[in-house]
């Protein structure tokens, strides 16, 4: 039994919370208990150093001397959250102006730069592990033809070394094979889903996003998995401007592991691409307690 | 993109400095950092892009861009309510477009499958942390 530090993100407290809601029940499946930041902000994703990058690390900084305090590792599902949260706490830790800059800016909170942030993929393979996912499967997903789909800030973060290969990742790949889903090889796991460019240039954001859920289809998938909300979102607004791609459900992993551990998860309802026959498919296997 | 990567990096180094910080292009970046990750010379274009970002708005040369107006107005939420607030922050915007029909299709299926936050949640440090953030804005020049 461990507990994480848990830093939800704007994301996962609006447009997805049932993102925050699928992850809370898997996690504690596993026994791994999470304990939410307290009074946590918001890590000022491309916003911020678009406009200062003292401005960010402050921001972030905040967050990370909250989590310091509790002395545990954070977790951060969102994409934007871990890879800002883990840039700006090497970046504290090994540049002393940077350092002095923050606390100065927080005093009286004070920061060091020690925090261990993971994002849900590390947390999955570190703290449950693999055997022990592969065992807890309750239900059969074997008709989930599934493309794991990674975004770029899981492995591509300014500043940060990746915790998985950057150009051909595979810790979901491992994840999505342990609970039983059919993993399909594709070329476009870190492609880029066109971001925060949804309200000011959705036509960008469409073609970038149609591309990635045209692949998935030729690739010959029935589901995307994803574990950004940002990147989920935008895969899954394809629905309003695609009409040729319809029917490939886009799934956080988290929702995955519902129907692997439970057989279904009680808020499909907020796909905008339905994953009614992914549902639907999913089988019980004999002997094991369902 | 207005100017492509490659020229931009051309451009610095032949010191074009107005021409490349009233250019679009460093707003139609999106920070994926491929560019960075492949880059036979080893530059970290993304960060070249963040930071042209940075020096042209503190210069004053930035070009008028959507992408420099809906990162203030999510700063400015920031700054209010600790937080990102979805709903009030594209509201805001399209307002100040005059955009109010605009992708009116999407936002009611995204209402009505519960994928836009309705509500702001406030922190209670907002007060300490608006104060940061008003000062760090008020002084971007570098």
């Amino acid at each position: 039994m461990i507990t994480l530090s848990y830093f939800p993100g704007c994301s996962l407290t609006s447009s997805s919370s049932f993102y925050d809601r699928s992850l809370r029940r898997v996690l504690a499946f596993y026994e791994v208990g999470l304990r939410e930041l307290e009074d946590w902000s918001c890590c000022g994703a491309a916003a911020a150093p678009a406009m200062r990058q003292e401005l960010s690390d402050v921001l972030n900084a905040r967050n990370i001397a909250i989590a310091e305090k509790s002395g545990l590792h954070l977790l951060a599902p969102c994409s934007a959250c871990y890879a800002r949260t883990r840039a700006s706490a090497l970046k504290i830790a090994g540049d002393r102006s940077t350092r002095d800059m923050v606390n100065e800016a927080l005093s009286p909170m004070s920061v060091k730069g020690s925090l261990e942030v993971r994002n849900i993929i590390e947390t999955f393979l570190q703290y449950v592990g693999v055997e022990k996912i592969a065992a807890s499967v309750a239900y059969g997903i074997g008709s989930m033809r599934v493309v794991p789909y990674y975004g770029c800030l899981l492995t591509r973060i300014m500043g940060a070394p990746s915790s998985d290969d950057v150009e051909d990742p595979s810790g979901m790949d491992v994840l999505l094979d342990a609970l039983g889903a059919v993993v399909v090889p594709w070329q476009f796991k870190t492609e880029c889903c066109g971001a925060g460019s949804t309200a000011t240039d959705r036509d960008r954001t469409t073609r970038l996003s149609g591309r990635i859920m045209a692949m998935a289809k030729k690739a010959g998938a029935n589901a995307v998995v994803t574990t950004c909300p940002l990147c989920q979102l935008n895969l899954d607004l394809t629905t309003h401007a695609r009409g040729d791609l319809a029917g490939i459900p886009v799934l956080f992993l988290t929702e995955v592991f519902e129907l692997a551990l439970f057989g279904s998860t009680p808020d499909s309802k907020h796909h905008l691409i339905s994953m009614a026959d992914i549902e639907g498919s999913v089988e019980i296997l004999g002997g094991d307690s369902a | 993109m207005e100017i492509v990567p490659h020229r931009v990096i051309g451009y610095i180094l032949s010191g074009e400095r107005e021409k490349v910080l009233a250019s679009t292009s460093p707003w139609k970046c999106l920070q994926c950092a491929t560019c960075s990750l492949r880059c036979p010379n080893g530059i970290d274009v993304a960060r070249v892009f963040e930071t042209l970002r940075q020096i042209s708005l503190a210069s004053g040369f930035a070009a008028k861009n959507d992408v420099a107006h809906f990162d203030d107005l999510i700063i400015d939420s920031v700054q209010r309510h600790g937080r990102f607030a979805e709903l009030e922050t594209i509201m805001r915007y399209r307002l100040s477009k005059g955009q109010f029909m605009k992708d009116a299709a999407m936002g009611l299926d995204m209402l009505r499958k519960g994928r836009i936050g309705l509500s702001s949640h406030n922190i209670r440090g907002r007060k300490e942390l608006g104060a940061i953030i008003r000062r760090m804005r008020g002084h971007r020049d570098r």
